[in-house]
């Protein structure tokens, strides 16, 4: 008698899992595991191929903010907050929803690394990302991305690159299996009919609707997030949100969703209130506007690994929200990343209420 | 060749943190489908998924030396389907209970054919009541050779229990199954435990 095989064949063999599960399965590893917050929308949809490609290739990638690299000064908290609540108070020219669509146009820059283990290099690449949200939760919308080019990052990232041959498309041979190539070119625009209920933040399910029922005053914006923040955390087995997570969620909010000027105000005052937000000085973002930087996090945490910067560059003149920036101010690569460098950066070019689809 | 690939990739993966998604490819399916025999379909992908989330976290700890990267994935769903534990029991006992209720009108069949087949049932039956009967740590020996078909070293590793462990809770756990269908061997049972 075997029992082993007794056991084998009481279970049946189950159903393949559902390719939906699958996606949501992996969907959630991605949150975890893509340090790039490059996805425009959230994990249950994929990505067009080039995307995904650079996406898979991200490591740590570097932009050069032009100021800010050093230690902070004793003032950083204090000046920083002062710029928030000011940027606050300027309730600016946010138009009231009157379209049908929310239409948003992003740049996103990384820095990948390419080449080889022993001559790599840092290619630093940009797409648009642009979509059109429709303001009935009933109806679909429409997104557009597009590879807009890549060169390398700096001078002594072009001369790696000539070493290695001058590749072009450039090539990334460091990891066996695993090959990626980024034409330093446009590519094609890709438009596609989105889901209604698609979220407008990386990542996360948070809607057109969430948008416009979030409160106006800052204590209670901030419990709203912090539960909403909390409740996905849980879902994802990661840890509750600290303050770092409300303020790279505040700055999204700022940078793409259409608030009203009383929601904006209170993201201000809420990001304002943050434990150790700080002014990381001038900054140019990378459709070269300048502004200045408003940073939390960074440093190391009590296991010794490396905890991402959140900056958000504001127009200290407008209180305009230009880009939102992941920055990394030490490697975790054997190859040296400089200091003060981002990993992603989301610039916002356009946004507003519209009638027009693109299709 | 596959466990050496795998290992690259656990090992690409610290530096470059989405490598990992390959890891989740070659094997979601597969951890998917030991997870659902045990813990059925509600819960299956919810702890699949964790199982992956949380091999990711502990990616720097993987010692290809001990374990390979599938059979370090068992462990890591073996204990997460360790906190579905009631369910699974609760699952495996309606089972046995569902078999008895057939066996009991297996007199008035009325077919061989279907006398048969409720015999058949009500031995499936025992067997899932002896299986809810089992410890946990030895329910999991035995379900990671039956349904994910691990060797007894591969076990040990992925449960991170010593290598005799793993062959005394097999012996233990085959001779309560054994007696619940009702074919116990006292004589095969004393060679067992010399073993």
């Amino acid at each position: 008698m075997d029992e082993i095989q007794m056991v084998r064949d009481l279970y049946d063999r189950p159903a393949p899992v559902p390719a939906h599960k699958v996606a949501a399965a992996r969907a959630r590893l991605d949150r975890l595991s893509r340090p790039s917050r490059r996805r425009l929308f959230g994990g249950s949809r994929l990505l067009p191929f080039g995307l995904g490609l650079a996406a898979a290739a991200t490591a740590v990638t570097l932009t050069v903010l032009s100021a800010g690299t050093g230690p902070e000064v004793e003032t950083g908290q204090d000046s920083g907050r002062r710029l928030l609540l000011a940027a606050a108070e300027k309730t600016g020219h946010q138009p009231q929803p009157n379209g049908r669509y929310w239409h948003v146009r992003i740049q996103v820059s990384d820095l990948l690394l390419f080449g080889t283990q022993s001559n790599p290099y840092w290619i630093k690449t940009h797409d648009r990302l642009e979509y059109w949200m429709a303001r009935d939760p009933e109806k679909p919308g429409w997104d557009l991305t597009q590879h807009l080019g890549a060169e390398p990052a700096s001078p002594a990232d072009a001369a790696a690159w000539r070493r290695a041959g001058s590749p072009s498309p450039f090539e990334n041979k460091r990891l066996p299996d695993f090959h990626a190539a980024v034409t330093p070119g446009p590519g094609k625009a890709t438009l596609e009919q989105s889901d209604p209920s698609l979220e407008i933040l990386t990542g996360r399910p948070f809607s057109l609707r969430q948008v416009f029922a979030l409160p106006t005053r800052s204590d209670e914006l901030e419990a709203t997030i912090r539960d909403y923040l909390s409740r996905q955390a849980e879902h994802n087995g990661e840890d509750p949100p600290d303050d770092a997570r409300i303020f790279d969620f505040g700055s999204e909010l700022l940078v793409r969703a259409p608030l009203t000027p009383q929601v904006r105000a209170a993201t201000y005052r809420m990001l304002a209130g943050l434990h150790g937000v700080k002014k990381a000085g001038a900054a140019k973002d990378e459709a070269g506007r300048w502004g200045t930087a408003i940073a939390i996090g960074g440093g190391t945490d009590k296991d010794g690994n490396h905890v991402p910067q959140f900056r958000l560059i504001i127009d200290p003149s407008t209180g305009q929200a230009l880009a939102d920036q992941t920055v990394v101010q030490k490697s975790d690569t054997k190859v040296p990343a400089k200091p003060g460098a981002a990993f992603t950066s989301f610039t916002m070019l356009e946004s507003g209420w519209t009638d027009t689809a693109p299709k | 060749m596959r466990a050496a690939n795998d290992a690259a990739v656990i090992r690409e993966s610290r530096d470059v943190p989405e490598r990992f998604g390959a890891i989740f490819d070659a094997y979601f399916a597969e951890i998917h489908a030991y997870v659902e025999r045990r813990i059925g379909p509600e819960n299956a992908s919810d702890v699949a998924a964790e199982t992956f989330l949380a091999a990711f976290r502990k990616r720097d700890r993987y010692e290809p030396a001990r374990a390979s990267v599938r059979t370090w994935l068992y462990g890591f769903a073996t204990n997460l389907v360790g906190k579905h534990r009631r369910g699974e029991v609760r699952a495996l006992r309606a089972m046995d209970r569902i078999a008895g209720d057939a066996g009991s009108i297996a007199g008035d069949a009325g077919s061989e054919e279907l006398e048969a087949r409720i015999a058949a049932e009500g031995l499936r039956g025992r067997l899932a009541g002896a299986l809810a009967a089992l410890s946990a740590g030895d329910r999991d020996v035995v379900l990671l050779v039956a349904l994910a078909e691990l060797s007894h070293e591969e076990v040990a590793a992925a449960l991170d229990i010593p290598y005799g462990t793993v062959g005394s809770r097999l012996n233990r756990a085959r001779r309560k199954l054994r007696e619940a269908l009702g074919g116990t061997n006292p004589l095969l049972d004393l060679e067992e435990h010399d073993g």
